[in-house]
């Protein structure tokens, strides 16, 4: 069922997008027909919503279209692309994988990742993110602060990839894991510290 | 439907919640003898927990095809995660028939923490 919806939901969004796009190339006339020559009349001839449908099919066809007009396709069709993109695209992992139905959570890695970092004593604050991503891989981002003056910011970084990168073997996670980690590090004044200050 | 079929349905229901909490159970006490294993998580975004007639089995979801427990490591863990994991998976997997068993490590605590 699952499955059906989701190629149904395609399907929508694609026509969404195709009817968007169709319309608003279509209205610069590139084409050689008539959209008002469609059989659009039946139970709805007479209605409200009939005649604003005449109207815009109008200026569609008269190449006479509002910018409102212009932009409300302009939309649909952005929305459609947009919503058939999100359906298509696999869902990202909640958890990290650590192996053939192993997982564990993202907040799991950052603590230890946390921890690590901050045993470094230049360090006064950090944090620390870890994304999952598809294929057991994940995209880690650590952010460091250490006093002004107190060091060389490039070998403090260098450092602390490294150390991140033992910790995360340490702890037995697949290497891949640790193929995205970037970590910047910033000057701060302590004074300007919530977390501690050493 | 007639009455007596909304009551089979009715029973039949309640010996699959049986059986789901059964293999619950089952799957925690499992899960909480591995070294290494202080708790059953709670999950991430919803309570992980398998539901029966007044009770409910915390950090261990069961249906047809599958059960995921949901544990927190004791730090410094004994084994690499990944390897504790396995071995939760292992043990669990020997009460739960042919269900397939996936293992998230919710959280890792340090004795101070708990």
């Amino acid at each position: 069922m699952r499955i059906f919806n989701r190629i149904l939901m395609a399907l929508v969004f694609a026509a969404l997008t195709a009817a968007g796009a169709f319309l608003f190339v279509y209205s610069f006339g590139l084409f050689g027909y008539s959209l008002s020559g469609l059989p659009l009349r039946g139970n709805l001839s007479g209605t409200a919503f009939y005649s604003g449908l005449e109207a815009f099919v109008r200026d569609v066809d008269g190449q006479s279209l509002t910018v409102l007009e212009t932009v409300v396709l302009v939309v649909i069709a952005l929305i459609g692309l947009a919503l058939l993109i999100a359906e298509l695209k696999p869902p990202r992992p909640r958890y990290l994988s650590v192996g053939d139905g192993l997982y564990t959570t993202r907040s799991t890695l950052e603590e230890e990742i946390l921890q690590c970092v901050d045993e470094d004593r230049r360090i006064l604050e950090s944090s620390a993110r870890v994304k999952p991503l598809r294929r057991g891989r994940a995209r880690i981002r650590v952010e460091a602060r250490m006093r002004r003056g107190e060091g060389d910011r490039s070998e403090v970084r260098r450092a602390l990839t490294q150390a991140v990168h033992e910790r995360i073997r340490d702890l037995g996670y697949p290497q891949k894991i640790a193929k995205k980690v970037r970590v910047d590090v910033g000057e701060t004044d302590p004074r300007s510290v919530r977390r501690r200050v050493r | 439907m007639s009455e007596t079929g909304k009551n089979d349905d009715r029973r039949r229901e309640l010996r699959v919640e049986d059986e789901a909490l059964r293999v619950a159970r089952a799957a925690s006490e499992a899960a909480l003898a591995t070294e290494g294993v202080v708790r059953l998580g709670q999950g991430l975004y919803a309570e992980a927990a398998t539901y029966g007639a007044g009770e409910k089995v915390v950090g261990v979801m069961v249906d047809k095809e599958r059960v995921e427990v949901h544990v927190v490591v004791g730090y410094p863990p004994p084994r690499s995660l990944p390897e504790l994991a396995g071995e939760v998976r292992e043990r669990v997997a020997r009460e739960v028939g042919s269900r397939t068993v996936n293992v998230v490590i919710d959280d890792v605590e340090e004795a101070s923490e708990r």
